[in-house]
Order: C-alpha cells, then sequence, then structure tokens
C-alpha cells in the first residue's frame, strides 16, 4: 500500500516533491562539499610537503669553492645527518634576459624538495624546454609555450617554458627567491658558458639536508659560522605557505557558512512539506488510518526522495568542491576531490539520516493533533497565529506594494528565516574578504613590512654583487653616485638601502637559537620608522624587534639579545618593540649604525629614496626612468604591487570565487525558496488578481519581499561585518604577524557596490520565478486555507 | 436601459490529458444596467465556468463579451486587470481574503491599489467610505480583527464591503450564500438587492431558489448552454417572495431541476 501511495504522492505533487528534491540536493552539495573542502584543507599543507618529501634543512650559499669544501667536509662527518643532496643555481642577470628578473637556472630535483606540473604529475623537460613556478608565471604574465630568451657568456639561448610548476622550495612569494627548471644538457651548457664568463657571480649552490634531530642540526650548524646566505627549516619553509595556509582558512569558513546553509535550508524544506501536507494527513486520520501508519507512509516518501537526492547531491558536490579548491590548488599539490568520493557518499548517507531524523521528529506532531485540528487549521499556527502589527489604513502614503511585501514578512517571519540567514551569511562572506583584500592593497601596508613609506623606490640589479663583494663602502658611494647623478639632471633625491641578514637570535632566559630577518638601512636614521614601544635603536649596539619575537625570546626593553652572524655571538640591547610582516611577525631592526658584514647578507629591500620638499613625485620619477633606463624605478604603488602583486591577485581570485559562490548560492536558495513560497501563496495571488491585481504587480510583490529581506540582510550584514573585522584581523593579518592594523575601507564598493550586486542577483532570481504568477489561474482560489 | 454585459455565443474548451472538454457551448445573454440575474442549473452545467469568463477573470476559447462598450476579449491581461480592479466587483461562496491583513484592510486593499486610477479620492476618502460601508453593513466593530476572528457571515459581508469599495458597475457572486446559515444568507442577499437597487448590475451564480428569487431574471443552464431563463421583474418587497419562490420552482421543475 505504502508504494501505491508513494507512487501516487509522486505523479500528483509533482511541483512540491521536485522542490524538495532540488533542495535536498543543494543541501547534500554544500554539507558533502563543505565537509571535504574543511579535510582537504585542512590537511593540504602536510600532504604538499609530504609528496613533494620536504628536506628537514635548506642552506643556500654564494657558489664558491672553499665554502662549499668546508660545508660537505662538515656534511659527511656529522652523525645528525642522514641525507645531502646539492643543488647548483646559475645566475642570470636581468639585463641578460627576457623572464623579467633575475634567473636562477637548476636542474630538476629527483629525491628531495620535489616539483609538481599544475596536474600534479612529475615534471619531466627535453633540451630547449624551462619550467617556472605558479607565482613566477603569474607575476611576469608567462604562459606555458611562451619563449624565454637570455644571454649565457657569448651564447644566445632560448627556451620554451614547457609547465608551470608547483615548486615546493620556492613556490611561495615569502621565500624571496626563485628558480628555474631546465634539462641537464640545458644547465650544463649554460654552466659551460658562464665558466668564461669575466664577472665572478655565476652560481648559488644549495643543500638539502635530511637529519634524525633538526634542532640539535641547526644549532650545530650555526656553531660552525658558515657563509650562508639562506637558511630555512622544514617548519620555516611551512610558515611561508602562510598566505595558502590563509586562503584555506578562508575556504574553511566558507565551508562552515555553507554548512549552515544546507541545514538551514534542510530544516525549512522538512517543515515546509509537511505543512503543505497536512490537510492530508487531517484526512487519512479522518477516514481511520492510524498516526502510525501515516507517519511510516511519510517517512517512506522522505526516504525515497532524499535517498535519490542525497545521492545526486554527493555526485555534484565534488565538481563544486573542486571549483571551490582551484585557486587554492594552483600552487601547492592537493588530493583531488574525486579522491574522496567515499566521503562524498557518506555526506550524502548523513543528509539521509538528517532529514530522516527531521521527518520523524516533525511527524510526531501527528499523534498529538486532533482529526479536527488538522483538517481545519494545518499544524503552522500561522492561521491562528498573531497577524501583522502593520496596518493599511494607517500607512500614510507608502504603496500598497511596500505595505503588502513588509507586511508579508513580518506576519510569517519563521517563514523568511533560512532566506534571512542565508542572505546575511553571504553579505559577511563578501565583506570580510573584501577589507582585507583592500587593506593588503592599500598604500600603508609598506610600513607593515618593517620598512619607511618613501617616494621612489630603486632596483639597480647590483645586489648579488654587493654582497659577493661584502663591500659596504662601495655600496654607500654607488648610492652617492646615483644622488649626484640625478642631481646633475635637477633631481633631488636622498637614497638609502634596506639591508636584510638572517642571523640567529637568542636572549639569557631563551638560549634556543633562532634565524631571525634582519633589517638595516644604510644612510636613512631608525627614527624614521613606526614603533610599537620605546626608542628607536641608535647606538651600534641597540636594536629593536617585533613585539611577537621579543615574547618569545622572553625579553623587554633595556633586555640584552644575542645576534649570531657569523662564529661570534654579539650582544645587543633592546631598545624598541615594533609589528611587522616580514617573517610572519619576527624580525629585528638594527641600528643605522651596527657594524655589519655584507658577506651575511640575505639581499636587499632595495634603494628607497625622498625628492626634496615641493617636487613632482611622478614627474620626478618618469624623469629618473629616462636617466637610468636599466634600473628599476617603482613609486610606492608600484613597488607594494610588484611584492605583493601574485599575493594580492590571488587573495583578489578568492575574492572573486568567494562573491561568485555566494551569488551562486544566494540565487538559487532564492530561486528554490521562491517556488515554494509561489506554491504556498498561490491561492492569494488567485485571489488578488480576481479582484484586479495585475500580474505585473504580483511578480514585483513577490520579488519585493526577497528584496527587502536582502536589504536588512545586507544592512545587518554590514553591521555584523564591522564587528567582525577585529577578528578577521586577528586571524589574518594576525597569522602574518600585525595585529594593529588600520583596515583600509573602500564604502562604495564594500558597502555599496558588492552589496548592490548581490541584491541584484537575488532580485533577478526572485523576479524570474516570480514570472510564475502569470500561470496562475484564478481557479487556484480553491486552494487557498 | 443599456447593457452592462452583452456575452455573445460564448465557448470555453478545457484540454485536459488530450482530451477537449467543452464546458461552455456559443452561450449568448445580456444583463443590463442595474438589473439582477441568476445562473441556475445542475452540477457541471457550467455555471462558475460560465462567471469566471464572463468577468474576464478566465480566458474564452471563443465568442465575445461586451462589458459597457469595451471588448474584454480583446484586452490585454493588464487592461483586463484594471477592468476587474476598477470597475467590477467579485464575491465567491468561500470568503477568501488575505490572511496577514485585517478585515478593514482587506477592505481598503483594492481601493488603494486603484487610487491612481481614481483621480480625487484620497486615502481618507477611501478609509470614510470604507467605514460608512462597514457601518451599513454592520460589521464596523470587526474592522480591526484578523480574519480568523469573525463569523463566516461576517467575513461574507466583509467580502461584499471589498467587491462595493471601488463602486464597481457590475458585481459577479459565486455562490455568495452557499457556504452561510439562514439568517447569514439573508442578510448578504438583503444587501445585494440593496446594491442592486442603488444602480449596480449583479450576475450570480447560485443553486438557493431563495436567492434566486430576489432577481430580476434567472438563467438556467443544462451542459454548457443556456436552456431557458425565466423573468421574475425587480424585487421589490419581501411578502412577494413566496409567490417569486413559488413561480420559479415551477419553471425550475419545467426544466428538470
Amino acid at each position: 500500500m505504502f508504494i501505491q501511495i508513494l507512487k501516487k504522492d509522486l505523479k500528483r505533487k509533482k511541483g512540491m516533491n521536485l522542490i524538495l528534491f532540488l533542495l535536498l540536493i543543494l543541501s547534500s552539495i554544500f554539507l558533502a562539499g563543505g565537509i571535504n573542502n574543511l579535510l582537504l584543507t585542512m590537511n593540504a599543507i602536510d600532504y604538499f610537503f609530504e609528496k613533494a618529501n620536504v628536506s628537514d634543512f635548506y642552506a643556500m650559499t654564494m657558489e664558491s669553492e672553499e665554502n662549499e669544501n668546508r660545508i660537505e667536509e662538515w656534511l659527511k662527518e656529522e652523525g645528525l645527518v642522514e641525507a645531502v643532496y646539492k643543488d647548483s643555481y646559475l645566475l642570470i642577470e636581468k639585463e641578460d634576459n627576457s623572464f623579467g628578473g633575475p634567473m636562477h637556472l637548476c636542474k630538476i630535483r629527483q629525491k628531495q624538495n620535489l616539483i609538481f606540473d599544475t596536474k600534479n604529475q612529475p615534471v619531466f623537460l627535453e633540451p630547449g624546454e624551462i619550467a617556472i613556478s605558479v607565482s613566477q608565471a603569474e607575476q611576469n604574465g608567462i604562459k606555458p609555450g611562451d619563449e624565454i630568451r637570455f644571454r649565457a657568456g657569448d651564447k644566445e639561448i632560448s627556451l620554451q617554458v614547457k609547465a608551470l610548476v608547483k615548486d615546493v622550495l620556492f613556490g611561495s612569494p615569502f621565500v624571496g627567491f626563485d628558480a628555474q627548471y631546465v634539462s641537464e644538457r640545458d644547465f650544463e651548457m649554460v654552466e659551460n658558458a658562464l665558466s668564461g664568463k669575466e664577472i665572478m657571480i655565476t652560481g648559488i649552490t644549495g643543500y638539502g639536508i635530511s637529519t634524525v634531530d633538526v634542532r640539535e642540526f641547526e644549532r650545530k650548524f650555526s656553531d660552525e659560522g658558515f657563509p650562508v646566505n639562506t637558511i630555512m627549516t622544514q617548519e620555516e619553509l611551512r610558515i611561508c605557505y602562510i598566505m595558502d595556509m590563509l586562503f584555506a582558512a578562508i575556504l574553511m569558513i566558507i565551508s562552515i557558512c555553507l554548512l549552515a546553509v544546507s541545514f538551514v535550508i534542510l530544516k525549512f524544506t522538512i517543515t515546509f512539506t509537511l505543512q503543505e501536507e497536512f490537510k492530508e494527513i487531517g484526512v487519512m486520520k479522518a477516514i481511520g488510518i492510524s498516526s502510525f501508519a501515516i507517519r511510516g507512509i511519510y517517512l517512506c516518501k522522505y526516504f525515497a526522495v532524499s535517498v535519490a537526492g542525497a545521492l545526486l547531491g554527493a555526485v555534484f558536490s565534488i565538481p563544486f568542491s573542486n571549483f571551490m579548491m582551484k585557486s587554492i590548488e594552483k600552487n601547492i599539490y592537493m588530493p583531488k576531490a574525486q579522491g574522496n568520493l567515499l566521503l562524498c557518499l557518506s555526506c550524502g548517507c548523513i543528509i539521509v539520516l538528517l532529514v530522516m531524523g527531521f521527518c520523524y521528529i516533525c511527524t510526531g506532531k501527528i499523534r498529538r493533533i486532533t482529526v479536527m485540528e488538522a483538517v481545519k487549521s494545518g499544524s503552522n499556527g500561522e492561521r491562528y497565529g498573531k497577524s501583522s502589527p502593520l496596518f493599511l489604513y494607517k500607512s500614510g502614503k507608502l504603496p500598497t506594494l511596500f505595505f503588502l511585501a513588509a507586511n508579508d514578512i513580518l506576519s510569517s517571519k519563521r517563514k523568511y528565516t533560512p532566506l534571512f540567514i542565508s542572505f546575511l551569511l553571504g553579505v559577511i562572506m563578501i565583506i570580510l574578504p573584501l577589507n582585507a583584500v583592500n587593506t593588503l592593497k592599500g598604500d600603508s601596508i609598506i610600513t607593515m613590512f618593517g620598512i619607511a613609506r618613501s617616494d621612489v623606490y630603486i632596483v639597480n640589479n647590483k645586489e648579488e654583487a654587493y654582497i659577493k663583494d661584502g663591500d659596504m663602502s662601495k655600496m654607500l658611494a654607488d648610492l652617492r653616485h646615483m644622488e649626484e647623478t640625478y642631481a646633475k639632471e635637477g633631481i633631488y633625491v636622498k637614497l638609502y638601502n634596506e639591508i636584510n641578514y638572517t642571523p640567529y637570535v637568542s636572549s639569557e632566559t631563551n638560549k634556543d637559537k633562532r634565524i631571525v630577518l634582519s633589517l638595516q638601512a644604510k644612510n636613512f636614521h631608525t627614527e624614521n620608522y613606526c614603533y610599537l614601544e620605546g626608542e628607536p635603536p641608535k647606538l651600534s649596539n641597540e636594536l629593536a624587534m617585533t613585539a611577537m619575537l621579543a615574547e618569545e625570546l622572553n625579553v623587554t626593553i633595556g633586555d640584552t639579545v644575542y645576534l649570531q652572524f657569523a662564529k661570534e655571538k654579539i650582544p645587543y640591547i633592546l631598545t624598541a618593540t615594533f609589528e611587522s610582516f616580514n617573517n610572519l611577525g619576527y624580525s629585528i631592526r638594527l641600528s643605522e649604525t651596527a657594524e655589519t658584514d655584507l658577506k651575511y647578507a640575505g639581499g636587499f629591500y632595495g634603494i628607497q629614496g625622498y625628492f626634496r620638499e615641493g617636487t613632482d613625485v611622478e614627474a620626478a620619477i618618469s624623469k629618473m626612468k629616462e636617466i637610468t633606463p636599466d634600473y628599476e624605478i617603482k613609486n610606492t604603488r608600484e613597488r607594494i604591487a610588484a611584492s605583493m602583486g601574485a599575493v594580492i591577485e590571488r587573495v583578489g581570485e578568492i575574492k572573486l570565487l568567494t562573491v561568485s559562490v555566494v551569488i551562486m548560492i544566494n540565487s538559487l536558495v532564492t530561486i528554490l525558496l521562491c517556488r515554494t513560497f509561489l506554491e504556498r501563496d498561490k491561492g492569494e495571488i488567485a485571489l488578488l488578481k480576481s479582484i484586479g491585481f495585475s500580474n505585473g504587480f504580483l511578480r514585483a510583490w513577490q520579488s519585493m519581499r526577497i528584496g527587502m529581506i536582502q536589504l536588512v540582510s545586507v544592512l545587518l550584514g554590514i553591521l555584523c561585518s564591522y564587528l567582525l573585522n577585529d577578528l578577521m584581523i586577528q586571524y589574518t593579518f594576525g597569522i602574518m604577524g600585525v595585529r594593529q592594523v588600520e583596515l583600509s575601507i573602500v564604502p562604495m564598493e564594500v558597502y555599496v557596490g558588492y552589496p548592490l550586486l548581490l541584491l541584484a542577483g537575488v532580485l533577478a532570481s526572485a523576479y524570474f520565478v516570480a514570472s510564475g504568477v502569470k500561470k496562475f489561474s484564478v481557479r487556484k482560489i480553491n486552494d487557498m486555507e | 436601459m443599456s447593457n452592462s454585459l452583452a456575452v455573445k455565443d460564448l465557448c470555453k474548451t478545457y484540454v485536459m490529458d488530450k482530451r477537449q472538454n467543452n464546458v461552455l457551448k456559443n452561450v449568448s445573454f445580456t444583463v443590463k444596467e442595474g438589473e439582477m440575474v441568476s445562473v441556475m442549473g445542475p452540477s457541471g452545467s457550467g455555471k462558475s465556468t460560465l462567471l469566471y469568463t464572463v468577468s474576464s477573470m478566465d480566458s474564452m476559447t471563443a465568442g465575445s463579451v461586451d462589458f459597457f462598450g469595451k471588448d474584454l476579449s480583446r484586452l490585454k491581461p493588464e487592461e483586463l486587470a484594471k477592468v476587474r480592479l476598477v470597475e467590477m466587483g467579485f464575491i465567491f461562496q468561500q470568503m477568501y481574503m488575505l490572511k496577514n491583513l485585517s478585515i478593514y484592510d482587506n477592505i481598503i486593499l483594492p481601493a488603494y491599489q486603484a487610487e491612481k486610477g481614481r483621480a480625487g479620492r484620497s486615502r481618507k476618502e477611501i478609509n470614510e467610505q470604507a467605514e460608512e460601508l462597514m457601518r451599513k453593513l454592520d460589521i464596523i466593530q470587526v474592522a480591526d480583527n484578523d480574519i480568523n476572528e469573525v463569523s463566516g457571515g461576517q467575513l461574507q459581508r466583509a467580502c461584499i464591503c471589498r467587491s462595493l469599495i471601488n463602486h464597481p458597475k457590475i458585481i459577479f457572486a459565486d455562490e455568495p450564500t452557499g457556504s452561510l446559515n439562514k439568517q447569514a444568507s439573508y442578510e448578504v442577499m438583503k444587501e445585494l438587492n440593496r446594491i442592486n437597487r442603488e444602480g449596480t448590475s449583479i450576475l450570480l451564480v447560485t443553486h438557493d431558489v431563495r436567492v434566486a428569487a430576489k432577481s430580476d431574471r434567472v438563467i438556467y443552464l443544462v451542459d454548457g448552454r443556456i436552456e431557458d431563463e425565466y423573468k421574475l421583474g425587480k424585487f421589490q418587497a419581501e411578502q412577494d417572495l413566496r409567490d417569486r419562490e413559488r413561480t420559479l420552482n415551477g419553471w425550475l421543475m419545467e426544466m428538470g431541476w
């Protein structure tokens, strides 16, 4: 009998069952997709590191036989070392290539720190081919198939980009070094060509080391005082993927929101369909079918619909999950959602169980309701509930359209709650990332990197030569020469160079040494930087450090800390604290007069400069470009774009993804819920039609209600976002080491543009669904309760 | 007296499961200005379909309906809606009202909606007219009540108020007393007769001889065709009602009622 009733029900109530079916599919997609994304993103970095077999410790030094022999001898003797893999990088200067920056050519690593193509497959290169990381390709606008030309010695070489790679070692822009991969034959050819080059710098050597005890090995390695320029432990490398972790965190938040939306929809669907069928329940009871049997019929029907909906939803959740993962997957090796088919199916089962659970609870009411109550009133209580506090005759000049829409919402608040929650979550999901993106793009972001904001930023491509020479006076002489060159042309600019070192730092209370990025400006006073507290370091034995680092070292202002550049430990007095994104919040500012050796420099932040007061900055910069065409000269905005470009672009992608997903979800939820509203309101629509309300009015009335809900959601969403901004700073900028951030909010974009876009999407969906009023005949008036 | 409604060769066909069902077959009749016409007939004869079709709520398959010189078959849906809003009134067997509005708001809703088309009538005037109507129909005391807080008779009178609020030229009523008790039916018909005497034409569908006996003319519909019609003349006083009922009953017996 149940099967017969079910068959007839499915045939007779096609519309309602279809809506239930679609909403179940939607819930299933969100639930399965959301859980899948949560699991994938939580383990994403671990998975990537495992697949790439990342070395425990990686050290880089300027190519020199003496250095290499010393390091290799020591590594051979050191008992903690399990395996060592040596990489060589051939340097091609920027002016000698068409790549867009200095190139570091390397052979594909075979054992450790493996690279993968965008399809997560190992990379093989033939002679004449080159592979570059995804982030470099994005930054320099290079696509697979493009030609990269360069000169090595007397040879002109042209290689074709075969693949974009996920490079675990240098794929993150925060590592500060990049590599381009070539075939063994091409590598040897370039190496031979460069060996005849007159200048000394031709390469860098890297050592990937596996060890049984990283902390102990790091301590011993530092004690040796090797002249290394960069050292990275696996933990430190992991920190460089903070942006990807940040994206994963954003995706996780989106997934949690999706889960919330799916439960709201599910609850609404079950309650709504049972309310719709309350009369049938009453009639069945009236003709003597027991409550238990009625319950059985409903449970049987919902089981059939939910199994079909959940299964389909679980299948659709895979492409949905993959779509959401696209942005993260770009840079890191992640397991495919397909691999989690079992998980998706499990989520489908959860949906079925939830639906059955809801159904069981909802149908429980049947036992308590008498036949008369069921037949007369239905279960929703709306008919005998309190009506709206609004009165048309007290509405002044308010058009009837607005009145009816507002009155409906206030009369049936529960009916509109699922829409309201979905919209509210959507608005928050859009505004928070937007504020983060705009702040990352803003001018003030430069000071969060622990450097001062200046008028002009110059790269003269002599960095590696300065480091190789270790001659500070030559670097300062170059700065003076540059100032003079520009002054001759009427541009008066004061230039300084920001140098970074990576010494070990320790304190009396925390003797564990850790490598910390330390900045020193030459030709520039430390008073020009922002500090949280204390006095800028002025004497050669003074320094400032980030509050996070001070906390870790357990030191306060006035305490002594130790820096170790080579073998010797040098004491410094902490005079101030500050905040910085550098090294994810762990960095040091040395005084201008601190005695440092360029040999140990890790690199340069570039030359910065201030023009004489009253100078037209843009005009001066363009003239400087004419005077020194070989230099990269940028204003603040261009400088931010250059260093944060890839990050901003990826944050922008997340923004686009979020906006697309939110608009898509809100539109889908609107379409499905509006369809149910239309079904429920068909009697009233018919009545209004009969007394002369036009289709246009009825369509506008249906859409207006949704518009009003959306508007309230936007206003409340803006308020919630305002309150949640601090949380967002803590979990986004805070992760990167800066907690005191002044958000760059673009009100027109954040509070007007995107909410309007969302509103337009939702209204268009509602208006589209509301076109269904045309099909309702006045005879539907008999469907009124 | 000129015609308020002239129906000519009206046909209505439904197609269900590829089967054609001719509900109305070349129906022609007129309703004069200020006339009250009842439509009677056995169940399934097409009475309600006739009412819905001539009032433009349902489309016609063929024929024409002339309403005060306007051919309704030629008007667009939006124009028809405006005609229904401003020039027609509707009363249904069930007391259909918007459940989220009070009795008073349900009554004034069509007037507020039509205010743009009725120059010179402010919302204040609409409110005054609604109150006057409700007073006449004795439901002013339930004005602010929800629709579930009043009796069936009060609700039907509220529906009549709503149908009259825009001073329609004609009222279409589909078994207006069908779900009311005797006393409530009497009150409702009293009001309809009063409205009719004031000049509003009425076309109503009924199964009740007592209701039909109060109309000027009765049309008898069988299987989608007008079988015959019976002229009763204007209903003047309650004491005539019994005679009118008797003669109408006799005629209906002849029709096979």
